[in-house]
């Protein structure tokens, strides 16, 4: 059976106990229904997968559709996604990579073997306002869509996939709101020679899928391919009912949305809560034309919840392919993290020393892989990257703010940080907080283990473990 | 990006947008009642920095898509 959103849930299902939480009283989520349900759940702690069964669309109107959310809060969901045995943070980059790696060329099928070709909805007809869409953050500028976008280059071959937010206007037309990244790039190509840019709008596929979107793939690879490798199978593609073989979409995904980003035409989108944590302003972005609607019966749309733990950790490809680029710049990189307190701006880095300078190439070959690093802290392999106080009291204790602090001026920054004043272009920032190679310093206070297992708590306390 | 607030002159709630859209004569959204307006800017802020202006010509009215509904909404001026 070829993988799909639903054999994720099974798997999901068969390898992590109580997941997914389902709710099967209806909920209405253009009206923050399901916001308000993943917050409460966020903040007792309760990251589960959670399944809607009984969905209302933005007209009030009970839909056939399911949604699901929460499909990346955890590692453990992670390596359900990736086929993965091991939960551990590196562990999980190194399985991304060698995935990767392994791209696997699509399967083409027939339309009449297609699940998502099940129901056909064309132009005339459709009416983007029958589909349950989300508002996720108060101010939010409307419902909003989470999907991943498939194009490709004007007269080329390559598939780009790519997360986009997407704010519903009206029955045919949603805003888009594109990063100046590949898909904007070839909205640039194709606005320049006056056309428009096909895009296929995926709903919901198996996360492995969804996950290839935030991959750091180079121009020249076929992100369907790479969706392939993540899968572990061809991505089985059919022709677009609007395009045919010119846009290629996802044969198993729940469902998809054809149209195209329109040259000459903006929109005004936003308000939107975004990763940063922030209401991000209202912009002008741009207009996408829905064509045509194909899907499967009682189809699950995904959604990502935005500026939550959900939207942060769907960056984990990113997150892999920033630790495989470090780890080429400096041998003796061992861990690296985003801090979940400041989303994906601010990376630290764990490292084996050998060289005085060895920190900063580390920090800048991060910088230089993507625009979401702006703050890079270095600390040692005995600091854990993902525990904020022990990063702290290395930055603490090892620093000194005259030659232990790298400002950079005028490198790209990124366009949601609401902290830059220009639009995109900002400062970085190097903080080494390794201890120094080139003279001694004091040993870390403590007690080694062979000391602990002699003198053993249980020995002297009736104190049971955790 | 520099925002500033605005007040939806229909239901008088406040919002936020990018400085760089008063002053261009297109209208604003408000996230609260749904109504589109035209701000009463400065007109003195230039649309330059922002990717989405890039690959225009220029910035009007007929630049910028509403929905007929919200046609019909906007408050005369």
């Amino acid at each position: 059976m070829p993988k799909d959103l639903r054999t994720w849930l099974k798997d999901l299902a068969d390898r992590v106990p109580g997941e997914p939480l389902r709710v099967t009283k209806a909920v209405t989520p253009s009206s923050f229904e399901v916001a308000a349900i993943l917050t409460q759940l966020e903040g007792k702690g309760n990251l589960s997968a959670v399944l809607f069964e009984k969905v209302s669309s933005i007209k009030g109107e009970l839909t056939d559709f399911r949604l699901l959310s929460h499909t990346f809060t955890t590692r453990e969901k992670m390596a359900v996604s990736l086929g993965a045995n091991v939960t551990a943070r590196v562990g999980l980059f190194e399985k991304i990579l060698d995935l990767s790696r392994q791209k696997k060329k699509v399967q083409m099928i027939s339309p009449t073997e297609a699940p998502v070709k099940e129901i056909v909805i064309p132009e005339e007809s459709l009416d983007l306002a029958d589909l349950p869409i989300m508002r996720h953050n108060f101010h939010d500028g409307g419902p909003y869509l989470t999907p991943v976008l498939v194009a490709r280059p004007p007269g080329g071959e390559r598939h780009n996939t790519s997360w986009n937010r997407m704010m519903y206007i009206d029955s045919h037309h949603l805003a888009i709101y594109m990063s100046p990244r590949h898909l904007w790039m070839y909205f640039q190509e194709a606005e320049a020679a006056g056309r428009s840019l096909p895009v296929a709008v995926v709903l919901g596929h198996h996360v492995a899928f969804m996950l290839s979107a935030s991959a750091l793939v180079p121009l020249e690879e076929d992100e369907y391919e790479v969706a392939g490798g993540l899968l572990g199978e061809p991505l089985r593609v059919v022709p677009s009912e609007v395009y045919g073989k010119e846009l290629l979409v996802p044969a198993d995904a729940e469902a998809v949305i054809e149209g195209e980003i329109l040259p000459q035409k903006r929109s005004i989108e936003g308000p939107f809560g975004e990763f940063t944590g922030y209401i991000g302003p209202q912009r002008l972005s741009w207009l996408f034309r829905a064509r045509a609607i194909t899907r499967r019966s009682n189809p699950i749309v995904h959604c990502a919840f935005t500026a939550h733990l959900d939207h942060l950790y769907a960056h984990l490809p990113i997150e892999a392919s920033i630790f495989q680029r470090v780890r080429e710049a400096v041998a003796g990189v061992k861990d690296m993290t985003w801090l979940d307190s400041g989303g994906p701006f601010h990376l630290v880095i764990s490292m084996k020393k050998r060289t005085e300078g060895e920190p900063m190439r580390a920090a800048m070959a991060a910088l230089s892989a993507s625009n979401f690093i702006k703050h890079v802290i270095v600390v040692d392999e005995d600091v854990d990257p993902a525990n904020a106080r022990e990063v702290m009291w290395a930055v603490a204790t090892c620093c000194q703010a005259d030659s232990s602090i790298t400002l950079l001026n005028n490198i790209q920054g990124h366009v949601l940080d609401p902290s830059l004043r220009q639009d995109i272009k900002g400062a970085g920032l190097v903080i080494d907080a390794t201890r120094p190679a080139d003279r001694p310093f004091p040993p870390r206070s403590g007690l080694p283990q062979e000391i602990l297992q002699k003198f053993r708590l249980q020995d002297y306390l009736d104190i049971k473990d955790q | 990006m520099d925002i500033i607030y605005v007040k939806c002159p229909q239901c008088a709630q406040k919002f936020h947008c990018d400085a760089n859209l008063l002053g261009l004569s297109i209208p604003l959204h408000c996230p609260h009642c749904d109504s589109y307006f035209e701000p009463q800017g400065d007109g003195g802020t230039k649309p330059t920095g922002g990717t989405a202006f890039m690959g225009l010509s220029k910035i009007d009215r007929k630049t910028i898509y509403l929905p007929s509904s919200a046609k019909k909404k906007q408050p005369r001026k």
